[in-house]
């Protein structure tokens, strides 16, 4: 069904919302989901629009990968997010994949990204509604991981999303929403988060902050990320460092935040990178990626790391 | 080469179809439609090992749109090989059409057919088969284990389908020859051809009689008599018709799902469409996976000595190809050593099946041997280039173990041509040697064949003039992509000294078209175009004759394509035009069909020179490939804008196979994982180096105007020249593909600004 | 069979007005082929990684076998067969078949319709630009080289229309 307000997206019952469809809909032909009841957002215009109000930018859920990336708006103010946005999947995938729905799309793995003739003969896993996580067998849940480039950068800039859920609209930390989200959606899929993602809000950033992201892939279109970072500086916020697609959510690299703000040397600070990211990643094997390989990517933060120098100019 | 002059050929045009391609109205077999076409799907074994105990069609017969399933008791059960090679005893038989004992994923167990594509694939889904699952040898060793269980007990007890020694001189007086020796193994993985048209075929028998296949295929003539004798009909009665092909690389030279495809169409009385997705396509066939253990032996002048090579390919569970792939890798040596000896083993396993690939054995090979060679000078304190040079096999000499002295040789020119453009890079972007960064080049050579190396290749061509001096051209050949029609349309007009536009071609249609042996082995430029030289002289032989029986009393000569009549004193001159409507429309006239066949007596060996230049970053063990230049040496080239573009493709192949591209083998789940394009890899756009290709100029005696052959050429040197390169920027030894296992792959193009 | 319930659907194909009745889990991609009878647009995986059903969708290259179709309802669609014809082709298509760009061809289309998304929004773009536009479209014959060049031509020609 084709729904115009959120009024009417009230009344859906057990229904998928859909912002693109390009996540989902590998997803069904490989019946790795079966979700019933589809429901397509892209006539809703309440979740269009970039516009900047007095404390923050917004970001309307519906609004395109391609555009946010091309928005001078989101260029100056969240170049973090406009720089993820431009690397994420293809040039084919941006023109229609939506904010929102890259947000909210589906954990990854090499035991669930297959056909459904592929997974055959396979245990159910628990994101097919099994008891079993196939990467790391003894454990208690599933380890697929999140790849969103987006979801990286809105979390450097503590960004807030809007929801509807229960009926009630509220905004809560982007960080809280993919947490969430990230649980549901390593148990069986067909079940997910119930709420409406409206638009998002970056704080506009204060005199003197810089933010940047970086992806590396194994080609340069198309892959989801063997990692990425996003990196946010300077201003009169204490420094967020964040990396993604190595674990089933994005990991805040407190420790190398506060060497940022001490100031650190960049051989410090991509040392205390690659040691949290050792702590906290939960790499699993990915495509022609054993986690030795993704493990020597974690100094590729340093690249990021040129972005102080703007500060000091 | 200023003595030979050409019209038609040696220049660069675009290709006949191109137009029609690019304005989507060209007709591949996916886009055929014919009235009340029902849709059939496989149904395929999960498991790469195991045996079926029951099938259970009860929830498919449910689908809406359901009409009908085959099974194992339904279909012929003899024993066929799908090889579109011609008949050979090393094409042992060991596939069916449907089997109740899966031996690698994707097998065929069971097929039905819908009123619609996705009703048959859900009818496939719901089609309960129960297994009992067996321990599959997914790789050469853990078949050639002594407990291993044979995979095909009626063929062989030990998984080792064929064992090939090929070899000339003495080990012990090579290795007492040899001042240095190196040696080491080498493996490199299962790659698949991933052409961007996934498999398809159309099959119409309805009447059970008369069958007509539209297929993607590279060998329809190969494949019309295997499907012959798969159904127990006449050749005749069966028709081959290749549409527009959507790429091959070896990958449609054998037969798929025709089989079953024309059993389900004579079932339902319909026609039948069965098309892969991408997933089966990925599965149905790869280039083996190889283990090579090497010995190179040379004297302290540089001298080759010794060359001792055991070569293991993986040929998953059914024979197909490898046998004859061996063959081939056994007779690739381009550089003269006394002492040689290969031994080649073709070994079962439950891996994909391998069949043939653009390189075709060579590809293997090459990659063991050049990348010796770059030690082997390290040690000898050579320059690796003179290394080659020095040993080289020269016009009028054999490769080791090989009958046919080598006709034309320019890979002289090939390294020097190459050197002029690196030194041009090196003086724009001089090489980098710093804390972090480590540039540096390597280089292979390489060499292939020009039509199967076994000598079997046969063509002929049919040239039927029409009285206005255009020609309808009937050739057997496939163009699947690479521009053999426009190739051979372009010798015949050269043939003719007609212009290109007064030739129209017909090819690869059972039907209509004469014998091929069929699109591989780089054979269409030398095989099929040495057939339509011999057809192009009949037919002018023909005219001669036809004139000559009209003028009874005059002398007719042929002049530069002209005709000239001396009668009574007169001299008339006719061109083609005037020469083709005076004998169709005299009295004593006829008409002219000039017929040509061409069996392979030679198989001229194109050259090639690859230089790659590429980047180390130290700290992150990352490497990125900045350049790579492709000179070769192909004879004639017939048209250059497709020589370049074989060459270009070539190398992007090349590209993927040495940095990522693998049917990787999953342990959990004992089968690939490489499912789709996101699991498996190929080169795109924004990843390729810088290329650079050229040909130098030569002519091979034996040649139609000159040529050999391209193809394979293209791709063979390439994965070795990277793999040196980076061995000399990272000082790491390397003896395996893909290179992502051991290194950052950081994507290739410069930026600009 | 899930999703059951037909859609009636307007596409504004190649100019012109067209209604179609639609599944929910349909692809545009197979109303082009399969009910339209536009096979110019490729099948070589179908699930958004190859790029050879490209299509214009409002001006915007897609996947059109991962757009839903009744996501194009009300869109104006372009594809292969409605950008030229063999007495007219686009710049693209003539630059594509002079380039060489094209070997098997079964990519072409989507190539060209990509091509031609980014020259009608970006009617001088950089080489760097071209292969970011033209990385979501696998082939697997050409090396993508004279692809490069073929886009390159055609801006030519077209500039040079446009200074006319």
């Amino acid at each position: 069904m084709v729904v115009r307000t959120i009024e009417e997206t009230l009344k859906v019952q057990a229904g998928t919302f859909v912002g693109g469809g390009t996540d989902l809909m590998p997803l069904l032909k490989n019946h790795a989901r079966n979700d019933k009841n589809l429901v397509f957002l892209n006539r809703m215009e309440e979740l269009k629009g970039i516009r900047k109000e007095t404390d923050y930018l917004y970001l309307g859920a519906g609004e395109t990968l391609y555009d946010l990336s091309v928005h001078p708006l989101v260029q100056k103010l969240a170049p973090a997010i406009a720089q993820a946005a431009g690397m994420t999947a293809s040039p084919q995938i941006r023109n229609i994949a939506t904010l929102g729905g890259n947000i909210m799309q589906d954990r990854r793995c090499i035991y669930f990204n297959q056909s459904q003739f592929w997974r055959k003969g396979l245990e159910r896993c628990f994101k097919t509604g099994g008891n079993i996580c196939h990467q790391i067998p003894n454990s208690p849940v599933c380890r697929a991981i999140y790849y969103s480039d987006v979801a990286t950068a809105l979390l450097a800039y503590e960004a807030e999303v809007e929801c509807v859920e229960n009926k009630i609209r509220s905004w809560i930390p982007v960080q809280k929403l993919v947490h969430r989200h990230s649980q549901v959606n390593g148990l069986a899929c067909d079940c997910h988060l119930p709420l409406l993602v409206v638009r998002f809000r970056v704080p506009l950033p204060a005199e003197g902050e810089q933010s940047v992201f970086n992806k590396y892939a194994m080609r340069s279109t198309i892959d989801f990320p063997l990692i990425n970072f996003a990196l946010r500086v300077g201003g009169d916020r204490p420094a967020r460092a964040v990396a993604g697609a190595v674990a089933p959510e994005p990991v805040l690299l407190e420790e190398t935040g506060k060497l940022l703000d001490a100031g650190s040397d960049t051989n410090t600070v991509t040392a205390a990178c690659e040691e949290e990211l050792n702590r906290l990643a939960l790499p699993i094997r990915e495509a022609c990626i054993p986690p030795a390989m993704k493990r020597m990517l974690y100094q590729q933060f340093r690249e990021l790391l040129d972005v102080r120098a703007k500060n000091r100019m | 080469m200023n003595e030979h002059q050409f019209e038609n050929v040696n220049i660069g045009i675009p290709r006949l179809e191109s137009l029609s391609k690019a304005l989507g109205q060209a007709k591949y077999t996916d886009d055929l439609r014919l009235p009340n076409m029902a849709y059939a799907a496989l149904v395929r074994s999960p498991y790469s090992c195991a045996r079926v105990l029951s099938i259970d069609l009860t929830e498919a017969e449910k689908i809406p749109g359901y009409l009908g399933c085959l099974l194992p008791e339904d279909v012929p059960r003899q024993y066929f090989n799908c090889s579109g090679n011609p008949p050979s005893p090393l094409l042992i038989h060991d596939e069916l059409v449907l089997t109740r004992e899966p031996k690698v994923l994707g097998d065929r167990i069971a097929c039905v057919a819908a009123e619609t594509e996705e009703m048959a694939r859900a009818a496939a889904d719901a089609v309960q088969v129960e297994y009992e699952v067996l321990t599959p040898y997914l790789d050469v060793r853990s078949a050639l284990r002594e407990e291993a269980k044979a995979i095909q007990p009626h063929i062989s007890e030990d998984n080792v389908i064929q064992y090939r020694d090929v070899s000339q001189g003495d080990r012990g007086a090579g290795e007492s020859a040899s001042d240095f020796i190196v040696e080491d193994c080498f493996s490199t993985p299962p790659m698949q051809h991933v052409t961007i048209e996934p498999t398809s075929c159309l099959c119409d028998f309805s009447d059970g009689e008369h069958l007509t296949v539209y297929s993607t295929s590279q060998t329809v003539f190969q494949e019309r008599r295997l499907i012959a004798e798969i159904l127990g009909l006449r050749e005749a009665d069966v028709r081959f018709s290749k549409p527009v092909v959507g790429g091959g690389f070896g990958a449609r030279q054998q037969l798929h799902a025709q089989h079953i495809a024309s059993l389900m169409s004579k079932k339902l009385h319909r026609p039948v469409n069965l098309s892969y997705t991408r997933e089966e396509d990925l599965y149905s066939v790869v280039r083996h996976a190889s283990e090579v253990k090497l010995r190179i032996g040379a004297s302290r002048d540089g001298r080759l000595q010794l060359f001792d090579v055991e070569y293991y390919l993986n040929a998953g569970p059914y024979t197909t190809h490898t046998p004859t792939v061996v063959a081939a890798a056994a007779r690739k040596l381009q550089y003269n050593v006394p002492n040689y000896f290969f031994q080649g083993y073709s070994v079962y396993t439950n891996h994909i099946t391998g069949g043939a690939f653009r390189g075709y054995g060579n590809t293997q090979i090459s990659f063991a041997r050049e990348i010796l060679m770059d030690r082997l000078a390290d040690k000898l304190g050579m320059d690796p280039v003179e290394l080659r040079l020095i040993n080289h096999v020269q016009v009028g000499e054999c490769f080791p173990c090989a009958s046919i002295p080598v006709s034309s040789n320019g890979i002289e020119d090939c390294v020097r041509r190459c050197q002029a453009i690196q030194a041009e890079i090196d003086t724009q972007f001089p090489l980098v040697d710093n804390e972090e960064v480590r540039q540096a080049w390597g280089i292979s050579f390489s060499c292939h064949g020009s039509g199967p190396s076994s000598k079997e290749g046969l063509s002929s061509a049919i040239v039927m003039l029409n009285d206005d001096a255009t020609v309808q051209l009937l050739v057997g050949s496939s163009d699947i992509g690479q521009g053999s029609e426009t190739m051979e349309s372009q010798i015949a007009a050269e043939c003719l000294g007609i212009p290109l536009s007064s030739v129209r071609i017909t090819a690869a249609d059972t039907l209509l078209t004469p014998y091929d042996t069929g699109t591989f082995g780089s054979s269409q430029t030398f095989i099929c175009g040495n057939a339509i030289t011999r057809a192009c002289d009949d037919l002018k032989a023909k005219i001669l004759a036809q004139l000559r029986v009209i003028f009874p009393e005059g002398k007719v000569e042929e002049r530069a394509n002209r005709y000239v009549v001396q009668e009574n004193g007169q001299t008339t001159e006719l061109d083609l035009a005037q020469a083709a409507r005076k004998i169709m429309y005299d009295p004593k006239g006829g008409v002219m069909i000039g017929a040509g066949t061409y069996k392979a007596a030679a198989c001229p060996n194109p050259f090639s020179v690859c230089f790659v230049k590429a980047e180390y970053y130290k700290k992150l063990n990352a490497i990125r490939l900045l350049d790579i230049i492709e000179v070769v040496d192909v004879g004639t080239p017939i048209n250059r804008l497709t020589v370049a573009g074989q060459l270009e493709g070539g190398i992007a192949q090349g590209v993927g196979y040495a940095l990522y591209e693998r049917m990787e083998i999953n342990p959990r789940s004992r089968r690939t994982l490489s499912s789709d394009l996101l699991h498996y890899r190929i080169p795109q756009m924004d990843d390729m180096p810088q290329t650079y290709v050229d040909m130098v100029d030569s002519h091979d005696p034996y040649g139609p105007l000159g040529a050999k052959s391209v193809g394979e050429l293209a791709t063979v040197p390439v994965a070795p020249a990277i793999v040196n390169a980076v061995r000399r920027t990272s000082g790491q030894e390397i003896n395996a593909l893909p290179l992502c296992d051991r290194f950052v792959i950081l994507p290739s193009r410069r930026k600009e600004g | 069979m899930k999703n059951e319930k037909n859609n009636e659907i307007t596409l504004f194909l190649n100019g012109s007005e067209q209604r179609f009745c639609v599944e929910t889990d349909e692809t545009l991609l197979h109303v082009l082929r399969k009910r339209a009878g536009l096979t110019g647009a490729k099948k070589g995986c179908d699930l958004g990684e190859c790029g050879a059903c490209t299509v214009i969708l409002d001006g915007r290259a897609v996947n059109s076998c991962c757009v839903f179709a009744v996501q194009a309802d009300g869109k104006h669609v372009e594809t292969i067969e409605g950008i030229g014809t063999a007495e007219h082709p686009h710049p693209l298509q003539q630059a594509f078949v002079n380039a060489g760009a094209i070997q098997c061809g079964f990519c072409t289309p989507g190539m060209i319709m990509a091509a031609k998304a980014l020259l009608d929004r970006n009617p001088r773009p950089s080489r760097e630009e071209i292969r970011q536009a033209l990385s979501g479209n696998l082939c697997r014959c050409t090396g993508y080289e004279r692809i490069e060049q073929a886009v390159m031509m055609a801006v030519e020609i077209i500039s040079g229309y446009a200074e006319r």
